[in-house]
């Protein structure tokens, strides 16, 4: 009885938290939600008023034609995202382990410009890159668009790799070089396989950041053959409102939700990871 | 027997050896140390480093597309003279402000309430913190097609509901009034970058020492005032950490606003991230870009400057 009372009474004051919290939530939900279930409607419903929120039919006709649309650029996002984060790694992990292990002079101002390219107003670089890519052959080609996300992934990886190693035992390398390994021995037989939350963290930081791209693939390449599904579902969310035509709304918005699906896989799967990426004292989210 | 000279020698022997050995072992350190940094460098220093120097070199060019294409000619601050005196500077400069404003302090304000609400017991803890991250784990590109369908003149949610509630008497394009323009584009702002700054904040929330709040409350604090005396001071680092962070990447942002609104309406909703590439790609003069550019990177680089002085002195 009294156990009864005092639950009730706590929940009588938390029931304004709830509230306050329940409000919240549902602005964060609803363009979600809403996104999601003009997806699974035929298109007569889509443009209906007042809007509804549960279908009269349900339909998936807006995937089927969206999949079509969109499988080529899903494939090159996911292509360009796993090629860049191993580059990324090839490249940043020596890096990272020089500016944390080794000495020399002008280590400092190394590290300054790695941070400073995080500061960069990036549509500053474009035009000069643009003209260049030109000039070599890069532009509009997939090894030109994967040689530009790596170096944006590259900086951040390399910083959050430093601060990574930096808290390793320098102990367990002397060891190993004593015993006859070399540097770069110690990098791979020792460091790495310490490193695997920070590494699983770059590589997942990396392909987001491709998938996610629209700036650098829009400026970089022209053509829907080459181009990222980002791009894909900007270009035809654009070109289709220009026109003036209204009648692929449902694919796109299709394509927004298979756009999110696989983002969402890899949170739920490797949530600790990216906290751990996070809590490193990286510089960028 | 063996003689102390001669053991001392042979010290010294050693000793001499172990020095010159330590300096070959120094300088093969100091080559691979470069070594391992080329491979970084050669990315960073082409789509970086390269357009970086050119686009300062630009800047201090007269350089008009439409001139022809070997028309570049030096002519000292011309760009910068030009960008001062152009008519719609102040238009820009207050969208700028605006922009920049509204898009670090609504997420981080947004992420303070929600992270104060989260940060206790709570039933279904698992389905909130989910719920939390959905605008995270959304593309960009999708969150703005997202919010242009909410926003939608026609068939929009925003407009039934804000009709709905007697706010509007007749539909509004959200992206094309002047007075809804920027409330619209910060919500979405508000909404796709309050989950970071909430993880940072929960996070440092739960860091506060339990013992502060329940000595807090022995002694006859309310809620209101735990808060305001125990808890945003003690949060205060990350708050101030977040806010410069927040500042800088709004600054150079340019896809937010490009892929929501392009700008416009005409040239309304144009920062200066997006006036650059106007200039460069649509008027074609490379050298106003460049030094638009140059004015957004100086003004990045002052605020970088003041979040690496905290950062350090955090470390100390």
């Amino acid at each position: 009885m009294i156990h009864a009372r005092r639950t009730l009474r706590k929940m009588s004051e938390q029931l304004p938290i709830y509230g306050a919290l329940f409000a919240l939530t549902l602005f964060i939900v609803v363009p979600f939600l809403w996104l999601v279930t003009s997806t699974v409607r035929p298109v007569s419903e889509l443009y209906v008023y007042p809007p509804r929120w549960i279908p009269q039919t349900f339909s998936l006709a807006a995937y089927q034609k969206a999949f079509q649309t969109f499988a080529k650029p899903l494939l090159n996002s996911a292509v360009y995202g796993i090629v860049t984060a191993i580059l990324t790694l090839v490249v940043a992990c020596p890096a990272a382990y020089s500016l944390t292990r080794l000495n020399y002079p002008g280590k400092r101002s190394v590290t300054g410009i790695f941070l400073l390219t995080q500061m960069l107003p990036f549509v500053l670089l474009l035009l000069p890159l643009y003209i260049i890519y030109l000039k070599l052959g890069l532009y509009n080609t997939r090894l030109g668009l994967i040689i530009g996300f790596t170096a944006l992934t590259v900086p951040y990886s390399v910083l959050l790799l430093r601060s990574f190693f930096a808290g390793l035992p320098i102990e367990l390398e002397e060891q190993a070089m004593i015993d006859g390994c070399t540097r770069l021995g110690a990098l791979w037989r020792i460091v790495l396989p310490l490193s695997t939350p920070v590494l699983v963290a770059v590589v997942l930081s990396s392909i987001v950041l491709v998938w996610n791209d629209v700036l650098f693939t829009i400026f970089l390449s022209k053509d829907l053959e080459v181009q990222t599904a980002s791009v894909a579902l900007y270009r035809f969310f654009t070109v289709r409102s220009a026109s003036g035509g209204v009648a692929q709304k449902e694919v796109m918005l299709a394509g927004g939700v298979i756009l999110t699906l696989p983002v969402i896989v890899l949170f739920t799967f490797l949530q600790k990871y990216i906290a751990a990426g996070i809590t490193a004292g990286a510089l960028k989210g | 027997m063996i003689e102390p000279q001669v053991i001392r020698q042979a010290g010294e022997v050693t000793e001499r050896k172990q020095g010159f050995l330590s300096s070959r072992l120094k300088r093969d350190e100091v080559l691979l140390g470069y070594a391992l940094l080329v491979p970084s460098f050669l990315f960073i220093g082409l789509v970086i480093g390269y357009p970086l120097v050119r686009s300062l070199q630009l800047s201090l060019n007269r350089f008009k597309l439409t001139a022809g294409v070997d028309s570049e000619q030096f002519c000292g601050l011309c760009n910068f003279q030009s960008l001062f005196r152009d008519p719609f500077l102040e238009v820009y400069l207050r969208n700028q402000a605006i922009w920049v404003l509204g898009a670090t302090f609504l997420p981080i304000l947004f992420a303070l309430v929600l992270a104060l609400l989260m940060d206790r017991e709570l039933r279904g803890r698992w389905f909130w913190r989910s719920v939390v991250l959905i605008p995270w784990m959304m593309p960009i590109a999708t969150t703005a097609l997202t919010w242009r369908w909410i926003y939608d003149r026609q068939w929009g949610l925003l407009n039934y509901y804000l009709r709905q509630v007697g706010l509007i008497s007749e539909n509004v394009g959200f992206l094309t009034d002047k007075f809804w323009l920027w409330p619209s584009i910060l919500l979405m702002a508000m909404w796709m970058w309050f989950p970071y700054n909430y993880v940072a904040i929960l996070a440092a929330l739960q860091a506060i020492p339990k013992e502060m709040r329940e000595a807090a409350r022995v002694d006859g604090c309310t809620a209101w005032k735990e808060v305001w005396y125990i808890t945003l001071p003690s949060i205060r680092p990350v708050l101030t950490l977040l806010t410069v962070l927040g500042l800088i990447w709004s600054m150079n942002d340019f896809t937010a606003i490009f892929l929501l609104t392009e700008g416009g309406p005409g040239i309304d909703s144009t920062t200066l991230a997006p006036l650059v590439y106007k200039v460069s790609f649509r008027y074609y003069d490379l050298g106003k870009g460049a030094a638009i550019g140059m004015v957004l990177m100086l003004i990045s680089l002052i605020f970088g400057a003041i979040y690496l002085q905290m950062v350090k002195a955090e470390e100390k």
